[in-house]
């Protein structure tokens, strides 16, 4: 347990976002402090983050008394019958615009329409497949349409050359494994031009300011793949120093404890260093970049270049 | 060809048996009918068969999508019904189901309700004494015999959690 340079102390609180933990607080029961007050009253970042938390404590509130109604146990064979029926695979149905609002979709009411064993038809993808899909838009695009309509994906699948794979087969898989349906469970997409292959998810970000004159020389980036987490230093016209390296620190939020995370290349545009989501939950928040000497002392020099205090992105 | 076709519906049957609750309660609860609500559940579920092609298992949770595609096929429903109120001028009806105050936000009530069962536990006695029962982080964690820091960390990673599930329903 290093303490860091106590010249540091003054300069990190009165700008600080607030931790998340800190924000659950207040979203719960508690007050704001002087200098957090004053805080969320300049940084629209914080004030967006409680209001969402303290939105999310409410709508929990009112869903605890919400009793789940499974629906009536005919309603399957209709929609297989749904599903099974051509007239119904209408894409005008999944067009706001180009329905007609006064007409209902034929047969979706008719109970007569709901025979239990029809067959599955086998030209499932010979047949034309309507060109669109309802997918909701990304979460921060507003959107004045009810539903967005976008083209589906049209690589593979419905070639002659291509073998047909079931679009629903990961469903059927994470199903028979009994996993991922639950909370942050199965996730959907709504970017079909893009090829999936980047799970990398960004948790928190920091921008890196020098101490003395708050001037912006870098970020760092908190990426969570699976269960790796990494944290990616990008920083530039770092004051140089004869001799000597720049190592990366965590630096936990009480001021009182740190960590090395690595020393940085200064040569490299950025660089990404393995650290443990732990050090983040136990409040390792604030990134530092301080210069060291060649000197045989592990502890941090109290040399800092910059500094700034990671924030979960919204 | 046969075997995909069957392995896809094998899968929407599944992925029905354990969303169909959600969507229907949100749609009764926002319609106020259980044969409105029916339809809707049914389009619903149409409508996730007619997207499967473009489904991705990356970008926001399967009960988001469910959600917001169930508010939105409510919208419409009053929608119309307004406009055959308006058009015709049929009485309104009144519902038949209590919906409870602001029908248009059930999609998010249910939705967490449904979350909130799936957070396992401890964390979701946790949630529930600290948020629903709006008990003090220190009484919860005496009443289980648990350290603050743990109580305080299920809270956050739960509303955390909870909000992110929240956000993936849009109008």
């Amino acid at each position: 347990m290093i303490r860091p340079p106590a010249h540091t102390r003054g300069d990190v609180l009165p700008t600080e976002h607030l931790a998340d933990e800190r924000l659950v607080d207040l979203a719960l029961d508690e007050d704001a402090l002087t200098h957090e007050r004053a805080h969320l009253g300049v940084c629209a970042l914080c004030r967006d983050a409680l209001a969402s938390l303290s939105r999310t404590v409410g709508v929990t509130r009112e869903a605890s008394s919400v009793e789940l109604v499974t629906p009536g146990p005919g309603l399957w064979s209709r929609i297989e019958a749904a599903l099974d029926d051509p007239a119904l695979d209408d894409p005008h149905a999944v067009d706001p615009d180009i329905v007609d609002p006064g007409v209902d979709d034929p047969g979706v009411d008719d109970p007569s329409a709901a025979p239990d064993e029809v067959p599955v038809p086998a030209a499932l993808r010979t047949e034309p497949m309507p060109d669109v899909a309802v997918l909701p838009p990304a979460p921060t695009e507003a959107s004045a349409s009810p539903e967005v309509v976008v083209p589906l994906r049209t690589a593979g699948g419905r070639g002659q050359a291509s073998r047909p794979r079931p679009a629903l087969g990961w469903l059927a898989a994470a199903c028979a494994a009994g996993v991922l349906l639950g909370a942050g469970g199965i996730v959907v997409a709504d970017r079909l031009r893009e090829p999936a292959v980047d799970p990398a998810r960004t948790v928190a970000t920091a921008e890196l300011d020098t101490l003395d004159t708050a001037q912006r020389l870098g970020t760092a980036t908190v990426s969570e793949r699976a269960d790796d987490v990494t944290l990616e230093v990008a920083a530039r016209d770092l004051r140089p120093a004869d001799g000597g390296y720049v190592e990366v620190w965590l630096i936990n939020r009480d001021l009182q404890r740190m960590v090395s995370v690595g020393v940085l290349d200064e040569k490299s545009a950025d660089q990404t260093f393995p650290i443990s989501r732990r050090l983040l939950d136990e409040g390792y928040v604030i990134v530092d970049l301080s210069r060291e000497q060649f000197d045989d002392k592990p502890q941090h020099s109290g040399d800092s270049l910059v500094r700034g205090s990671l924030t979960t992105r919204a | 060809m046969q075997r995909v076709a069957d392995e896809d519906r094998d899968a929407l049957a599944e992925v029905y048996r354990r969303f169909g609750p959600l969507v229907h309660t949100i749609a009764v609860r926002s319609v106020g009918s259980h044969h409105d609500a029916e339809d809707v559940t049914q389009q619903v579920f149409v409508a996730l068969w007619r997207s499967r092609h473009s489904l991705d298992p990356s970008a926001g949770s399967l009960a988001g999508w469910l959600a917001t595609v169930t508010r939105r096929r409510c919208a419409d429903h009053h929608a119309q019904r307004s406009r055959r109120e308006r058009d015709e001028r049929v009485m309104s009806v009144p519902s038949e189901v209590a919906t409870g105050a602001h029908p248009e936000d059930a999609a998010d009530r249910v939705l967490l309700a449904r979350e909130l069962d799936a957070l396992g536990e401890p964390r979701g006695t946790i949630i529930r004494m600290a948020v629903v029962e709006d008990r003090r982080q220190q009484d919860v964690a005496d009443a289980l015999g648990l350290p603050l820091g743990t109580v305080k960390s299920h809270i956050r990673r739960g509303l955390l959690d909870l909000r992110a599930r929240l956000e993936e329903v849009t109008a």
